[in-house]
């Protein structure tokens, strides 16, 4: 284990066209409660590169999730900004409006009236070229082959979360954000889920955010571990351990072990597995 | 596939339809008891046999003469209907988003509710006499706080979750209102629009006795005063006939296809008493 310096080989082989970095500056987030004013981070600097897999990894209501939201446009930063940088183009202001951003949720949050097919069509609302048979495509890709016009009520939950990674992939997405998207699953379906990701990952080379609050999650995906806590991120980890990973190896449960002992150092406590 | 095709069409005859038909004779049954009973123990028997009471509604559709009434009343329970979803919509959305607007309107909402329909017939009648406004009000009033109290709680359990999923996919106001609002409340609408047109035939019928020179609810009374059992029977009984075939004409065959994602086809009714 490493502390972050670019990993050329790795991120050049991944990165592609269709992958935006992101660069997050002077990042903060405050909400107005009732009590007064809660600082979620503030100051937040951060750079991902192209392509990368990235894993934000904190203890629950460490505000990981709201910082994805924020870099997602979901919620307004306090202060500070995102700025996407597509892999082919100068640009001018943040970019967000010359990327795509693909975001898969801890609970899918399908339409339950509409089919897989008519799900992923809902996302596709100013695509001209769009059509059914790009539905299906992605749906095969996350091997939901026979499922095309089944509503989300007759999928099993790991089925359910693959139609919202084929909604997110669907849109061609140069960032792709997932935000704790296995927590809800059993572990063989979870894990099953993983392989799947990165294999879709490695084909089509997008830049992925992925939120999680379990550790061995995060090292099995991630090129790079960010730690959040305390309103700041105090570990930036490179992975380099070699692809694919079994979880039961001698160096992965060393790695695993260092990770954890960075992941409490802030303070203690029960998150993180 | 013809076998099960055809073990399934005898599942449906014996789940669906031998229940029905069971009530539906045992009704026959008990309404002739009934109506044995009173002949036994009373000089003039208020209840008319199951047959002649049948017979009559017949003549009346076969003579043509019940549409000289019938058609007034639908006529006004569609107005009154109408207004009602109108009123009650309203309510309920302004209710369902502004903590004012419930704090303003649950009170009329509430005694609304506990209006009891021949008091709404009476005043009514003293306000509009006989007219066609006098049962549309009625039936308006009477209804729209069953409609808004469904739509109330119907806006107030939108799901969030998929209103920010359809922000962070960039999905416009107009596709947003279409294919996740309306979706989300149309169970709540569904309930409001059925038990709105059963209580709007009661409060129309029920006005027309008293301020109306035609309609069903006009002939029901005219048959009392006139101590003509049979014709009162068979005008309820003929307009019974409608509102069955409204039930499972239009009704049904919509609920099925809006809720085809369900399993349950059953839509829960808030405020049914």
């Amino acid at each position: 284990m490493s502390e972050h310096t670019t990993d050329e080989t790795e991120t050049d082989r991944l990165a592609s066209d269709d992958a935006a970095a992101i660069r997050v500056e002077g990042l903060g987030k405050r909400f107005e409660t009732g009590e007064g004013v809660e600082t979620v981070f503030s100051d937040l600097d951060l750079e991902i590169d192209p392509g990368s897999f990235v894993v934000l990894i904190g203890k629950s209501g460490s505000g990981k999730s709201t910082l994805l939201d924020v870099i997602s446009g979901v919620l307004e930063p306090s202060e500070g900004s995102v700025t996407f940088v597509p892999g082919d183009a100068d640009i001018e202001g943040n970019g967000r409006e010359e990327v795509e951003i693909g975001h898969v949720f801890q609970s899918p949050r399908l339409l339950p009236w509409d089919t897989a097919v008519e799900n992923i069509e809902f996302v596709h609302e100013d695509d001209p070229d769009y059509t059914d048979d790009l539905a299906r495509e992605y749906l095969d890709l996350v091997g939901l082959s026979e499922h095309y016009e089944k509503f989300p009520g007759q999928l099993s939950g790991g089925q359910r979360q693959r139609v919202g990674i084929a909604r997110a992939l669907s849109i061609d997405p140069e960032v792709l954000l997932l935000d704790e998207p296995f927590s809800n699953l059993d572990e063989i379906t979870a894990d099953s889920l993983r392989r799947e990701l990165l294999s879709v990952w490695r084909e089509l080379g997008k830049t992925v955010l992925f939120v999680t609050h379990d550790i061995t999650e995060a090292v099995q995906l991630a090129d790079r571990i960010l730690m959040l806590g305390d309103g700041e991120i105090y570990a930036d980890l490179e992975v380099d351990l070699p692809r694919p990973r079994d979880v039961d190896s001698g160096a992965f449960v060393r790695f695993r072990g260092r990770a954890v002992e960075r992941f409490h150092s802030i303070d203690g406590g029960e998150d993180g597995r | 596939m013809a076998v099960e095709g055809a073990r399934l069409r005898g599942g449906d005859l014996t789940d669906r339809w031998l229940p029905r038909a069971v009530g539906l004779g045992l009704t026959f049954v008990l309404w002739w008891g009934l109506a044995k009973w009173f002949e036994l123990t009373s000089p003039v028997s208020p209840i008319p046999y199951p047959v002649e009471t049948l017979t009559a509604a017949a003549d009346l559709y076969l003579t043509g003469a019940v549409f000289a009434h019938l058609l007034p009343t639908l006529s006004r329970i569609v107005v009154g209907f109408a207004g009602a979803m109108l009123l009650g919509t309203v309510a309920g959305v302004l209710m369902g988003t502004t903590a004012y607007g419930e704090k303003f309107l649950s009170p009329f909402v509430v005694l609304g509710l506990a209006l009891p329909s021949v008091a709404l017939a009476a005043m009514a009648r003293l306000v509009w006499g006989f007219s066609f406004a006098a049962p549309t009000t009625a039936a308006a009033v009477a209804v729209s706080p069953f409609v808004a109290i469904n739509v109330w709680k119907g806006v107030e359990n939108l799901d969030r979750d998929r209103l920010e999923m359809a922000r962070s996919f960039e999905v416009s106001n107009r596709r947003l209102l279409r294919r996740v609002l309306l979706p989300d409340v149309a169970p709540a609408l569904f309930a409001a629009s059925r038990f709105g047109v059963a209580l709007s035939w009661k409060v129309v019928t029920v006005t027309e006795v008293f301020a109306a020179a035609s309609g069903v609810g006009y002939r029901v009374n005219q048959a009392r005063g006139s101590y003509q059992y049979v014709d009162a029977g068979a005008w309820v009984v003929a307009f019974m006939a409608v509102v069955v075939l409204v039930e499972y004409g239009a009704f049904k065959p919509l609920e099925r296809r809006a809720f085809a994602h369900r399993d349950d086809e059953d839509v829960e009714l808030t405020g049914a008493r």
